[in-house]
């Protein structure tokens, strides 16, 4: 119930709060360090230097910075679907994004980064990495410059930078090519790692649509305005990410300082159990999300297949063709891909749907395909008799159905419909790939940013099982209380010690 | 035979094929208010399709059928079906049916197996449905048993049970459909006595059976179908005595 306070309060939040401007900004904050990130997997402490620029300059424009969290991947979708006004993640406008996405001009610049293991002597720069195994992230700059120019490299491509770097420190693969702020923070953070060289300059620039045209304007004379007077070297030498790109691009002397390890290793924090009770709020929070998202997904799901296992075996031909259809292509498309039509196609065509609402509806129509054939199943089961007895005692066709055969279905729906509950608990953390911040995701965040896989791994394990396990409890008594013969529940004792 | 002049139920023509298969082959017969008749035969001679037409569970092909002045014609199926299934409901509220196999409804308690088509389709208030359901219930001997479900009862009561759930709908007519065939011999005996009765408060019963002895004690007449025909309509005592057919000698030969 409190989840859906919280969902009603977020709902209601955007009309309360519309007399106060916002600017709505987006970046990938899982494993985001040091541009967006949250402090040691505390998802209450959003911190990082893009984010200090764009509050920077939400402040310049009078309004205020709002956050939205989404996958790097699909941060420029979401630009164009409207969810929020800008992106700022480290994104260059020689990514080739430009018919979709107009670009700042930059407001921060540094070169790629080889990073390897300390002990490594044999690579000096890029060029002696012929034949090794080089790790990048994915759709980033690196790669394709590695892709491209230098071809026997063998390229990994990482959907964070966590995970570049703890397989490099797994001697998964021999090097790293990272932007140099990232690879400059990791280094400085974690043990046993060195930038073996630095080549190449990319910059970095506020991203948003062709439609905010205006704002971006505003938004360039604000990067400008903020290069003259100092305050965004402030910023990027608080975060200490100055470099000899970001000097040329500031026209400021280079002045490197050496590094100052301010900041505990993140080794040690992660051990303490004080963290642990830290992010619980969030994970039990997330649980919610996770939980109304599988009920009402369900609830979608069983109504929508049962009107079509109806359909399919009651009604007429042409009815039943097209719930044979609609069961055949929900069942045979990756729900992934239904999900993302829903959220990002529909606008398309003038349907624009909240993540939430999307969520629910995408998740629920794949099952509805699933539960359909379920119910089919539990009609086909109960004996035709049952039936007759109910039209020869004059009962019409939806009588029969409603007061004998679908009571009747529903005692041997039920432990697949169990089943299928389990499963869309699990397939809802599809979901945070349009936004939503359920437990699988809340869980990456709180690992990549908090570098603890194991711990927080095994309590977002221990929350699934436990959030499963009731409706598996509940399923049983409901079996036991709709029981149709008693026969039915010990046939299984037949031969007893002697069953085979 | 009764000397009653208006005919309950009238049945003319009738035919019924499953593909090329014919099961009935212009069946004609007629059936006074209050009559018990037996229907026998050998294995797939048509009576049990013959009992299903008259109830609609079957939908006959051609000829028709007139139950308490409800007339159902098979060219209405083919012409107006609307017209053919309104007829159809219409002649079902005269008619109960009772199945070999039951057919009680196992997710309810006796009583709402009683009570459920009278609110269901008759429209009844609980309270009344529940006062017909408990005197049929005691009726048939099941007064103690209206919380039980089905899978609690032996079969002898299940058939008993099923009976009363057909009466609730206060029919004109009950049909049914060998229902002593699938229990125990112990058992057959409390379920013919159910039907002695109601041929005593003046039901109309059509009964396809194999219990020879109850056809000939306590029916009003018998009816001898084989190949989907009927060969001989007679008097209880006339067709075991004295049948006029050979076929009808050479089955009832291998009974009695």
């Amino acid at each position: 119930m409190k989840s859906f306070y919280f969902i009603i309060l977020l709902l209601f939040r955007s009309v309360l709060l519309a007399d106060e401007p916002v600017l709505r900004w987006a970046a990938d904050a899982e494993s985001g360090a040091p541009n967006v990130f949250y402090e040691n997997g505390d998802l209450s402490k959003l911190v990082g230097f893009e984010k200090d620029i764009i509050e920077h300059i939400a402040k310049r424009l009078g309004c205020k910075a709002e956050f939205h969290q989404n996958d790097w991947d699909s941060l420029i979708s979401g630009l164009q679907r409207n969810l929020y006004d800008v992106v700022i993640n480290g994104f260059s406008p020689e990514e080739g994004k430009e018919n979709s996405a107009i670009f700042s001009n930059p407001y921060y610049a540094c070169g790629l980064s080889l990073i390897i293991r300390s002990n490594t002597d044999s690579i000096k720069s890029i060029l002696d990495c012929s034949g090794a195994v080089v790790g990048v992230l994915r759709s980033s700059k690196a790669e394709s410059i590695l892709t491209n120019s230098l071809k026997d490299i063998k390229v990994i491509g990482y959907p964070n930078e966590y995970c570049a770097i703890s397989d490099l420190r797994d001697k998964r693969v021999d090097a790293i090519l990272l932007d140099g702020q990232i690879a400059t923070y990791y280094t400085k953070k974690l043990s046993g790692l060195k930038i073996a060289d630095e080549f190449d300059e990319i910059k970095y620039s506020v991203v948003s649509t062709p439609r905010n045209s205006e704002l971006m304007a505003a938004i360039n004379d604000i990067i400008r305005d903020m290069q003259r007077d100092g305050s965004l070297d402030a910023i990027v030498s608080k975060w200490d990410l100055r470099n000899v790109s970001y000097s040329r691009l500031c026209e400021i002397s280079s002045r490197i300082e050496t590094p100052s390890s301010n900041l505990k290793s993140p080794e040690e924090q992660n051990k303490s159990t004080v963290q642990y009770l830290k992010v619980l709020p969030f994970f039990i929070k997330a649980a919610c999300v996770t939980l109304m998202i599988s009920i009402l997904s369900m609830c979608v799901a069983i109504v929508l297949g049962l009107c079509f296992a109806i359909m399919r075996v009651y009604m007429p031909k042409w009815i039943s063709f097209f719930a044979i259809s609609v069961i055949e292509l929900l069942r045979g498309i990756p729900l992934l891909i239904q999900l993302f039509f829903v959220f990002y196609g529909l606008p398309c065509i003038g349907i624009t749907l909240p993540p939430l609402v999307a969520g629910i509806l995408a998740l629920g129509m794949n099952y509805a395909a699933y539960e359909s054939e379920n119910f089919r199943a539990g009609m086909a089961a109960v004996p035709y008799g049952q039936m007759e007895a109910a039209r020869a005692l004059g009962m019409n066709q939806w009588q029969s159905l409603r007061h004998v055969i679908l009571p009747q279905a529903f005692t041997f729906v039920l432990p697949p419909l169990t089943n299928d509950f389990i499963a869309i608990l699990k397939d809802s953390s599809l979901v945070s790939l349009i936004t939503i911040m359920e437990l699988t995701k809340t869980y990456m965040l709180i690992a990549s940013n908090s570098f603890n896989f194991f711990g927080m791994g095994a309590i977002v394990a221990l929350i699934y099982f436990l959030i499963g396990l009731p409706f598996a409890q509940l399923a049983k008594l409901a079996e036991k209380h709709l029981k149709l013969e008693k026969r039915a529940y010990s046939s299984r004792k037949i031969g007893g010690r002697y069953n085979r | 035979m009764s000397n009653r002049s208006e005919p309950l139920i009238s049945i003319s023509n009738l035919c019924k094929d499953y593909g090329r298969n014919k099961i009935l082959k212009h069946v004609s017969f007629q059936i006074e208010s209050g009559d018990l008749v037996s229907v026998i035969g050998p294995s797939g001679c048509g009576k049990s399709t013959l009992l299903r037409c008259l109830n609609c569970l079957e939908v006959l092909d051609d000829g028709e059928i007139t139950i308490d002045g409800v007339c159902l014609r098979a060219v209405d199926h083919e012409k107006n079906e609307d017209l053919f299934w309104q007829q159809a409901h219409e002649l079902r509220q005269n008619v109960g049916m009772v199945f070999q196999s039951f057919n009680l409804f196992p997710h309810k308690t006796l009583l709402d197996n009683v009570t459920l088509a009278q609110i269901v389709v008759k429209h009844e208030r609980q309270e009344k449905a529940k006062t017909l359901a408990m005197s049929l219930l005691e009726k048939v001997g099941l007064g103690n048993f209206s919380g039980r479900y089905p899978w609690s009862l032996s079969g002898g009561e299940k058939q008993r049970a099923a009976i009363a759930r057909a009466l609730a709908m206060k029919p004109k007519v009950m049909l049914y459909d060998e229902p002593t065939s699938s229990l125990d011999p112990e058992m057959v005996e409390e379920v013919l006595q159910v039907m002695r009765d109601l041929d005593a408060e003046g039901m109309t019963q059509i009964i396809v059976t194999h219990e020879m002895r109850f056809a000939k004690d306590a029916s009003d007449y018998i009816i001898y179908m084989e190949n989907g025909e009927i060969i001989e309509i007679s008097d209880e005592d006339e067709i075991f005595i004295n049948p006029q057919d050979d076929r009808t000698r050479r089955f009832l030969k291998r009974y009695m």
